[in-house]
């Protein structure tokens, strides 16, 4: 008999509703198969302690008037759904703009295209690096006021960490924004500057993360 | 149906059980051998090793005040971890020595106690704040991440992601797909072999060392942490090298290191044969040195 058989059979086993027969081939096996043991004496384990539980339980004292209550004040005020992804909806937001913003950027960065006639032709060269840097700015915000709400439920110790890598990467983000504003056609500076917005947003990411976990 | 009534009620005897007492705990049972092990600790040692058996095998040695031991689930996967007291800033930690099938997909996530995983070939997925993790074997695919804790690779992957923000870095072995990811941690990668990989940090130093396959991509970017790539001195591949405000020290070919055009950095380039392999670095203001490799 192997471990697959047995586990079909276990419960039966424990039930002692097999036949004598059936019954001699597991406890043959058994005694040959200390995984398969484990698993007998646990789940004879959880049916002793079961079998301890009581029948019912009475809450400790009648609730129905309580929702009753709520139940005629909810019919009282306009219909509102009941919307638990509203709690989820700045990380879906948050979610959805990064992945805006990085199939923008991409887009913008795999173009060759010549540059679209503007009104503000002083502009023209920035127009392409720094609509960039800005949706990349704003999905950053958005991470961070999600990060700030659940900043208590990290530890200090972590927190520290953030905080210095984050201004890390924001200094690095000030340096190379500064140099393509002086050299906006670099495609060097271009990939260091999306490089460091996209760290940024990882990490912003991965710390979110944290404070649901 | 039976069964599972049996699991719930046996996780709900486990929760509020022994798992307060510092004896070990032993739990077993039998899994398929590809199935999902998901580990959770708050301190202490995860560690997880592969072995050639259909069950997953735990000895936990959980301290008094760390919190309560859970394990449960079915045959196409278990779960196990502590959950925490309520209310407690400092936990004692917690030892997991955890086995498991080689094929088993594992999960594991820390916040400081370290991760040891080994004997793995399929994937394994591993986060930890600012726990030390630690791979060595043949996984396949293999995810790890950290805020501050360091992580140490030694593995023959197809697929691996590393990521940290402040701790260390290392990867060694042979991968086809490599990521490395600091922010101001170091991170290198020193690969018998290796077919694609991306290395970034801000402000980390990055060292790479591989042999160059025909047809690789590889790409070192740092802001201002310097790069060192040491390759072997008869490598062949097209180099693209650009410090923007820093320096580019050749000490590997005869090519010459050039000033940039606009900026006050310097840039190599080089070709390289017809099925070659392409290495771009770039740094805003570090200084990408390149240098034979001392050792294969």
């Amino acid at each position: 008999m192997t471990c697959a058989e047995f586990d079909q059979l276990l419960d039966r086993y424990l039930d002692e509703s097999l036949d004598a027969t059936r019954r001699a081939e597991l406890d043959s096996h058994l005694r040959g198969c200390e995984s398969c043991r484990i698993l007998t004496a646990q789940m004879r384990e959880v049916l002793a302690s079961a079998a301890t539980l009581p029948r019912s339980i009475r809450p400790p004292r009648d609730l129905w008037p309580d929702i009753a209550e709520r139940l005629a004040s909810r019919a009282t005020q306009p219909p509102v759904r009941s919307i638990p992804w509203r709690r989820w909806a700045p990380l879906v937001a948050a979610a959805v703009l990064l992945i805006a913003v990085t199939a923008i950027v991409t887009v913008r960065l795999s173009r060759r295209e010549p540059p679209v006639a503007v009104t503000a032709p002083r502009e023209q060269p920035h127009i392409e690096g720094f609509a960039a840097d800005r949706e990349y700015v704003l999905a950053a915000e958005d991470l961070e006021r999600v990060l700030t709400e659940g900043r208590g439920r990290l530890a200090p110790a972590t927190v520290a960490v953030l905080e210095r890598n984050l201004a890390l990467i924001d200094a690095a983000i000030v340096e190379a924004r500064a140099a393509l504003e002086a050299d906006p056609a670099n495609a060097d500076l271009r990939a260091l500057l999306w490089g460091a917005h996209r760290q940024k947003l990882d990490l912003l990411d991965r710390a979110t993360r944290l404070t649901r976990s | 149906m039976r069964r599972q009534m049996y699991i719930l009620a046996f996780l709900a005897v486990a929760a509020t059980g022994t798992a307060a007492a510092q004896a070990p705990i032993h739990r077993g049972r039998l899994i398929a051998p590809d199935a999902a092990v998901r580990i959770f600790n708050i301190a202490g040692t995860v560690r997880v090793t592969g072995w050639d058996r259909d069950s997953v095998d735990v000895t936990a040695v959980v301290p008094k005040g760390a919190g309560e031991f859970m394990f449960g689930g079915g045959s196409g996967g278990v779960k196990m971890g502590i959950n925490p007291p309520v209310g407690e800033a400092v936990y004692p930690g917690s030892l997991f020595e955890v086995r498991v099938p080689t094929r088993a997909r594992v999960w594991i996530k820390t916040e400081s106690a370290e991760i040891l995983v080994s004997g793995l070939t399929s994937s394994a997925d591993l986060s930890s704040v600012s726990g030390r993790i630690v791979v060595t074997g043949d996984v396949a695919q293999l995810s790890a991440e950290s805020m501050d804790g360091g992580i140490d690779v030694y593995v023959n992957a197809s697929l691996v992601r590393l990521k940290s923000a402040g701790g260390t870095i290392v990867l060694r072995g042979n991968v086809t797909d490599a990521s490395l990811s600091t922010v101001s941690g170091a991170a290198t990668a020193q690969l018998a072999g290796l077919d694609r990989g991306r290395m970034e940090t801000v402000g980390g130093h990055l060292t790479f060392e591989a042999g160059l396959r025909p047809g690789g991509n590889y790409t070192l970017e740092s802001h201002s942490g310097d790069i060192s790539i040491r390759l072997p001195s008869n490598f062949d591949g097209a180099l693209d090298l650009t410090a923007l405000e820093g320096r580019v020290v050749n000490r590997l070919t005869k090519s010459p290191v050039n000033p940039t055009n606009q900026r006050r950095g310097e840039f190599l380039a080089t070709s390289g044969g017809k099925a070659t392999a392409e290495l771009v670095g770039r740094t805003f203001k570090g200084t990408i040195t390149l240098e034979v490799q001392t050792k294969p």
